[in-house]
């Protein structure tokens, strides 16, 4: 890609933005956000040039790109919108099981972005504290105490219902 | 309805996540201009390979340079204070006038060493005293 191959660009797409998808909808929530922080890490990676010789682990680096653009543009918003999580809308079977979805799908656009995004990853991605660690660029311990908080707060709210 | 407080974590793993539309990767190639090629400058500069030999050479050279300025000799060219000079050069002069070993050795043990100035502790200064 430092030799300016878009081929290259489009095969780094291929092999990273699915993942990196589900990590925007995991902290934004919508599908259009996760879209355009994707988008903009691609934009902003290809414009790099020689600084890409440096980069030695392009699929962390990209996730990190993606979480500070994310906390960037929430600093400057403010506090972020609470924003219900984008599922694939799976046919439920019953509107008892469909109702229960929409709570939750709420109940995570209701906690914190860096609680939801732990969660997102872990319980619905399946991937594990470590990895979600490498991803993010924060200690494994953050990561499960944020889970553990996320989860409680998560049980919370929808005790309440 | 499920218990929220028992299977929180079983309702969220049976979500799934929508999936990644299909025109973003258009969207991003055509948003993405990509930087001018790289020079072999560059290519260098960012070579782990490249910066560990700069740095392995530098340190050649440095090792070399103190070598050749000897800060690395041990022993050798030990050097040999003036009092130790002065006492070997006494031994030397009252064995060669003929006084036994033993004796020069307690004669030289007892003399008093003056500071000599460079004039006397010439070889002028020597043949003078024999």
């Amino acid at each position: 890609m430092a030799d300016g191959d878009r081929e290259a660009l489009a095969e780094l797409y291929d092999r990273h933005a699915a993942a990196l998808f589900r990590h925007g909808l995991a902290l934004a929530g919508s599908s259009a956000d996760a879209e355009d922080l994707v988008q903009g890490v691609f934009v902003k990676l290809a414009g790099f040039g020689v600084r890409l010789l440096g980069i030695r682990c392009a699929g962390a680096y990209m996730h990190r790109m993606l979480r500070t653009a994310f906390l960037e543009g929430v600093r400057h918003r403010g506090v972020a919108a609470e924003v219900p999580l984008d599922t694939l809308d799976v046919a439920a079977g019953t509107g008892a099981e469909e109702a229960d979805r929409l709570a939750l799908e709420t109940a995570l656009g209701g906690l914190p972005a860096e609680q939801r995004e732990v969660i997102v990853l872990h319980s619905v991605q399946g991937l594990t504290f470590r990895e979600i660690a490498g991803m993010t660029g924060v200690s494994m311990w953050t990561i499960a105490s944020r889970y553990r908080l996320g989860l409680e707060r998560l049980r919370g709210m929808l005790g309440t219902r | 309805m499920n218990d929220p407080k028992t299977d929180v974590e079983t309702r969220l793993r049976r979500l799934r996540l929508a999936p990644l539309p299909d025109e973003l990767k258009r969207r991003v190639m055509a948003a993405a201009s990509l930087a001018p090629r790289a020079s072999w400058r560059d290519r260098a500069w960012y070579s782990r390979a490249w910066r560990v030999a700069a740095a392995c050479t530098l340190l050649a050279v440095v090792v070399v340079d103190r070598w050749s300025a000897g800060a690395f000799r041990t022993g050798g060219e030990a050097t040999v204070s003036p009092a130790a000079a002065e006492r070997t050069w006494v031994t030397a002069g009252v064995a060669d006038m003929g006084v036994p070993a033993e004796m020069a050795a307690r004669l030289t043990a007892r003399a008093e060493f003056v500071p000599l100035t460079a004039a006397e502790t010439s070889d002028d200064a020597r043949a003078a005293m024999r």
